[in-house]
């Protein structure tokens, strides 16, 4: 790696001043969130005090009153539980529907993956109030099978979506190799297929997970006892009384609520990328 | 032998294909009829209602608050992603070239995408504050008071056109990491020969980019605009927690004014055909955008 | 499309099958390799054409660079699959442990023994074997079914008993313990919520069933009881404010029993009647009020010497005054329930109003509403300034607690909150009695009762509660509980500790009286619920305070309201 010396810095300085701004645009209101969750009450609100950093000394007090008063922890293990489970049942069902899609030509393909798509479509806040009547009718109501039954409705479109066009860039002569040497055809999907697909997969799986990680709405509605909120509606709950909103506690609940997703991105950002390589460049 | 062979593909096809159909069928079949239904209706909530045809749509067209959230949508949804794009291709462009720590400017740039929504706007919210803003706070301290200007209070959720702009910023913040890692993606993708072949031919920086890097880019952007103008046509969260629907209703957008409609004033109605009505629009946006999609698949394919 | 025929099972030898046994499906499919040892199978003709690199006789197919490199195409793939055995090769014939499997009415017609399952005459094609058609093979050998028949119907069977159990989930009523659920918002004062679960905890061991309090923010509250009321299913008692007892009154049961008795021994104000006795009927049980009123920085009006004001008028002149200053009033001009509630209470104290008692007549162009237009316009101008067209139901809180305010009309919220939070302006807010206009002293507040679903099934237990709630010491410890926050429906409770206690609250439930339902003096009806939900009230002022003629304005609400009207009635 022959570099200049001179050049080098000029490349260096050249390569990242590009980046500062937009860093400073992107991560800016993280890092006033973290502050503002550290930060006392009494210089939050003091107009006086500079919002950049903490002057009276970092407070645990919100994170505190989060863990220890609350049932954040438990948010946090529904929040968890639901992802995974939706997660994994939409994935796998998509992985069946888009590969059919993708590869299998039968009558009604062609509407099915339109429907699917149109299904995408139909925003939650018109739907919601049907379905609360179908989940009460099931007796699922209060309880987190409700957010399991009812979190595919959109990510299933999704993921089959985002997998079928993964899969059509899949090259068809694996595929066709094994098909001539008597394999069938789910098994050419499980042993064939999925293997070289585990990026787009995972990346469905990643989506699919912030997806039901981030909803509001069906968790509001279906879910009653503080033990069965999720991590969004309890910190949203708790922290909001009244017209008085605590920014504390609820910056406290933001960051840490968003920290399983995160580590789950940073554990997976390489096939996160890959997988979109593949599956958008066809679209 | 051929026909047997086609039925077993049908066969397997439907199979793989039915797990999905039945779960999606059943649980939003239902909810969009009755959706059709209340909108079809004028159903009060805990009252009931009676068919009513068409009257809540016409009455809709010839509300101004209607037509003000139409605009306003497509005001939000078009300048959102224009900006995303332009924006989004710049830092992927930067993105791809050879960084340090590559790896933890990725996971960065991905967080605003990856904390909960609800959490963040109520962050911004909090920005926002008439009172105690920050970016009012260094608007003064750093520009202003310096050279001498008075102190400004800036309204930022409280006047139409800025409302509307912190709304949009908020959105495009969230956005931008989609973008760019998608479009980063794109990049990877495009082999390095072909860069080469124009520097040879003679292509500066923006003749490479314009007569290379555009063109392999374009299935992605496609792909990638089609996805963020569904979501951001739909939008909900970041209206509704920062706004309401604004300063006489100069942010509401479709999903707030539905909203609004079906639970403050409690006319289901009402709400069911503004959430429709945000469907044929998507629908025929999405349609075009698939059109040319499939044009540029059968160009590169 | 050609023909390709299929190899023989007796070209797989031990070894094969070791291997074969030795890669795990995935996700459970048992792909079953039958092995024999390899015989004098087909001619040798037959074999050259299926692999010309393939020797008869052969144990162990090696594989072969075919022409073109075929193989090398088909050498693809993860490599756990590949065979573990020693040096094994990859086989041409596939991946180790598959099989294919015959067609659907050879599946149909059964194996025969003797012969291997999938040797029928016809060779399947690739393309017909399905996932629907497999069937585990038998041999002469193994006559017992293979357990991935046993596994699949018991899989299925397990499905089934789910689906059934899903469908069913009710469990009988006789034999469960009645739970008895409640819905309401969350509290500003955290500890009135507490309080409220504990006293529904010690009326459930009274009463033996089990309890639940849930709290959702104030925003959301709403939306649930929609949710509630469509699928007619959900809490018991649940916390309806204002118009959302007009609202659904349809769903919610009678309660005269309990509210006649209550009546008898306390004295129910007037407010809470005209909100909560509709259509004849008590629908909900009149549970607090919160007490809007004028809260004040004594520090800012003693360096002006003021006085604290007694009329709106008097909070003029003081808050042009004050404005001077730098530290201006704020009533909210904005999309918020402060802002409504406030300027209704104004709009009473001049004269004006928005419908007449039938609920219906729009009575809102009217000289009196000009004059209290007026008003605003002269407070906006003289005392206030802009920001409070962006507040939310936050911004007075926060304009009292940052020291710049000096005046605002608010529930008690910013002072308990600043001394809980021990903060220094604590010292400096106080609050003074409602403000009254040419028309008379009126109170805006927003009447919060305690609802039972039509629908719900513990409506006797609910019933149970309610009288539980409203004996005296239990609800006067609630309310001390609330910290005064909330004022209690009864003027039997005036004089509660509570207030007495911290002088600066003293004087709020003697507000009691004043308090009128919005709407007023209709009923708070859908029409009026529809208003408030475009705010109408403020969006008028807000035109009207920042150039719109006032008769414009006020003409344009009287438009609006007929519109609405005519959408919601």
């Amino acid at each position: 790696m022959a570099v200049r010396r001179g050049g080098a810095v000029r490349h260096f300085v050249v390569d990242h001043v590009g980046l500062v701004p937009f860093l400073l645009f992107i991560l800016f209101p993280i890092y006033f969130m973290l502050l503002t969750a550290f930060k006392t009450d009494r210089e939050l609100y003091d107009l006086q005090a500079i919002p950049f950093w903490i002057r009276d000394g970092v407070s645990l007090g919100h994170f505190r009153h989060l863990f220890f008063k609350t049932n954040f922890w438990r948010w946090l293990a529904n929040s968890l539980v639901v992802s995974f489970a939706t997660m994994a049942v939409s994935v796998a069902i998509s992985i069946l529907a888009a590969y059919s899609l993708a590869r299998l030509s039968f009558p009604g393909a062609r509407t099915f993956g339109i429907g699917v798509f149109i299904t995408y479509l139909v925003p939650p806040t018109l739907l919601f109030l049907p379905l609360t009547q179908l989940v009460t009718w099931l007796g699922l109501i209060d309880s987190l099978w409700a957010l399991v039954l009812t979190y595919p409705t959109f990510l299933i479109p999704f993921c089959t979506w985002f997998l079928l066009g993964y899969f059509k860039v899949v090259p068809r002569e694996i595929e066709e190799c094994a098909l001539v040497d008597g394999c069938s055809r789910l098994g050419v999907l499980f042993r064939i297929v999925l293997p070289v697909a585990v990026p787009g997969i995972v990346c469905a799986m990643l989506f699919a997970f912030t997806l039901a990680w981030n909803e509001f709405l069906y968790a509001l509605t279906f879910t009653n006892a503080s033990v069965t909120k999720t991590v969004t509606v309890g910190v949203a709950a708790e922290m909001i009384r009244g017209d008085v909103f605590h920014w504390g506690g609820i910056m406290a609940g933001a960051v840490t609520g968003a920290l399983p997703v995160v580590i789950m991105y940073v554990c997976f950002l390489d096939y996160y990328v890959v997988g979109l390589t593949a599956g958008s460049v066809k679209g | 032998m051929r026909r047997s062979a086609r039925r077993a593909e049908t066969l397997t096809g439907i199979a793989l294909v039915l797990p999905a159909l039945f779960w999606v069928g059943l649980l939003v079949a239902y909810p969009f009829g009755m959706a059709i239904y209340y909108s079809l209706s004028n159903t009060v909530i805990s009252q009931g209602g009676s068919f009513v045809g068409f009257a809540n749509f016409q009455a809709l067209l010839g509300d101004g608050t209607f037509r003000q959230a139409l605009q306003n949508s497509i005001v939000f949804t078009t300048v959102a992603v224009a900006v995303k794009t332009v924006l989004g291709v710049a830092l992927a462009l930067i993105l791809y070239r050879r960084l340090r720590v590559k790896r933890l400017i990725r996971g960065l740039v991905l967080l605003p995408f990856v904390i909960p929504t609800a959490l963040s706007t109520l962050g911004w919210l909090w920005m926002y504050d008439s009172l105690y803003s920050v970016i009012t706070w260094t608007l003064n301290r750093v520009f202003l008071l310096p050279v001498g200007l008075g102190p400004i209070e800036v309204n930022w959720l409280g006047s139409p056109v800025l409302a509307m702009t912190a709304v949009i910023v908020v959105n495009i913040w969230r956005g931008l990491p989609f973008f760019a890692i998608t479009v980063l993606a794109g990049l990877t993708a495009i082999p390095t020969e072909f860069y080469e072949a124009a520097e040879v031919d003679g292509a500066g920086r923006w003749g490479r980019f314009w007569h290379v890097t555009y063109p392999l880019l374009k299935p992605v952007l496609a792909v990638v605009i089609l996805f963020s103008t569904i979501f951001t046509f739909a939008d909900f969260n970041i209206v509704y927690v920062l706004t309401r629907g604004g300063p006489q209703e100069a942010t509401h957008l479709f999903a707030t004014l539905s909203h609004a409609l079906a639970f403050e004033s409690m006319q289901l109605g009402r709400g069911a055909a503004v959430s429709l009505f945000m469907f044929p629009v998507l629908v025929v946006v999405v349609a075009l955008q698939l059109r040319y999609l499939h044009r540029d698949e059968t160009r590169y394919a | 499309m050609e023909v390709v025929r299929l190899p023989d099972p007796d070209q797989f030898g031990p070894e094969d099958q070791k291997v074969f046994e030795s890669t795990k499906p995935w996700f459970g499919l048992d792909f079953v390799p039958e092995m024999r040892e390899p015989g004098p199978a087909d001619a040798p003709g037959d074999r050259e054409r299926r692999d010309p690199g393939f020797a008869p006789g052969d144990a162990r197919p090696r594989a072969q660079p075919g022409p073109e490199g075929a193989h090398r195409r088909c050498r693809v793939g993860n490599e756990r699959l590949r065979p573990t055995g020693g040096g094994h090769e990859f086989s041409r014939l596939g991946w180790p442990g598959f099989r294919p499997v015959a067609r659907l009415d050879a599946a149909i017609v059964g194996s025969q023994p003797g012969k291997a399952f999938w040797r029928s005459d016809r060779v399947p094609l690739p393309e017909e074997v399905t996932m629907a058609t497999r069937r585990p093979a038998t041999t002469p050998d193994s006559p017992d079914p293979r357990p991935t028949r046993r596994r699949f119907l018991t899989t299925a069977a397990a499905g089934t008993a789910g689906m059934a159990w899903l469908a069913e989930r009710t469990p009988p009523a006789v034999a469960q313990r009645r739970t008895l659920t409640a819905l309401a918002l969350s509290l500003f004062v955290p500890s009135g919520d507490e309080r409220f679960t504990e006293l529904m905890q010690e009326f459930g061991k009274q009463a033996g069933v089990d309890v639940r309090f849930d709290t959702v923010k104030v925003t959301d509250v709403p939306v649930k009881l929609a949710a509630e009321a469509t699928a007619q299913a959900g809490h018991d008692i649940v916390n309806v404010w204002e118009a959302f007892g007009y609202l659904h009154r349809g769903n919610l049961a009678n309660i005269e029993d309990v509210i006649e008795d209550v009546g008898k021994r306390y004295e129910v104000y007037p407010g809470h009647r005209a909100t909560f006795f509709i259509d004849g009927h008590w629908k909900v049980a009149p549970w607090y009020w919160l007490s809007f009123v004028g809260t004040y920085n004594v520090k800012h009006f003693k360096a002006a010497n003021l006085p604290a004001p007694k009329t709106w008028d008097d909070l003029h002149k003081s808050g042009a005054e004050l404005k001077k200053r730098g530290t201006p009033v704020g009533i909210p001009i904005s999309n918020c329930t402060d802002a409504i509630l406030s300027w209704r209470t104004v709009m009473w104290c001049y004269g004006a109003k928005e419908v007449e008692a039938d609920g219906k007549t729009i009575a809102i162009n009217s000289p009196k509403t000009v004059e209290f237009v007026e008003y605003a316009k002269r407070l906006y101008a003289d005392a206030m300034t802009s920001e409070v067209l962006s507040w939310d139901d936050a911004g007075n809180n926060r304009l009292i607690l940052s020291g710049k305010g000096s005046w605002v009309y608010n529930p008690v919220s910013i002072y308990l909150a600043a001394k809980d939070k021990d903060m220094p302006i604590a010292q400096e807010i106080d609050h003074h009695e409602g403000l009254s206009g040419p028309a008379g002293r009126f109170a805006g507040t927003f009447h919060h009762g305690l609802g039972i679903w039509k629908f719900s099934k513990n409506i006797d237990v609910a019933k149970d509660f309610l009288r539980f709630l409203y004996k005296e010491d239990k609800f006067a410890s609630w309310l001390t509980a609330a910290k005064g926050f909330c004022m209690s429906p009864f003027k039997k409770f005036e004089g509660l500790d509570v207030w007495k206690k911290d002088q600066k609250l003293t004087l709020l439930p003697r507000e009691g009286p004043y308090t009128r339902p919005q709407g007023w003096p209709g009923p708070p009806t859908q029409f009026i619920g529809a208003m408030d939900a475009k705010y109408l009230l403020p969006n008028m002022l807000a035109k009207a305070v920042t150039g719109t003629p006032v008769k414009d304005a006020v003409t344009w609400m009287a438009q609006e309201m007929n519109r609405i009207y005519k959408e919601t009635v």
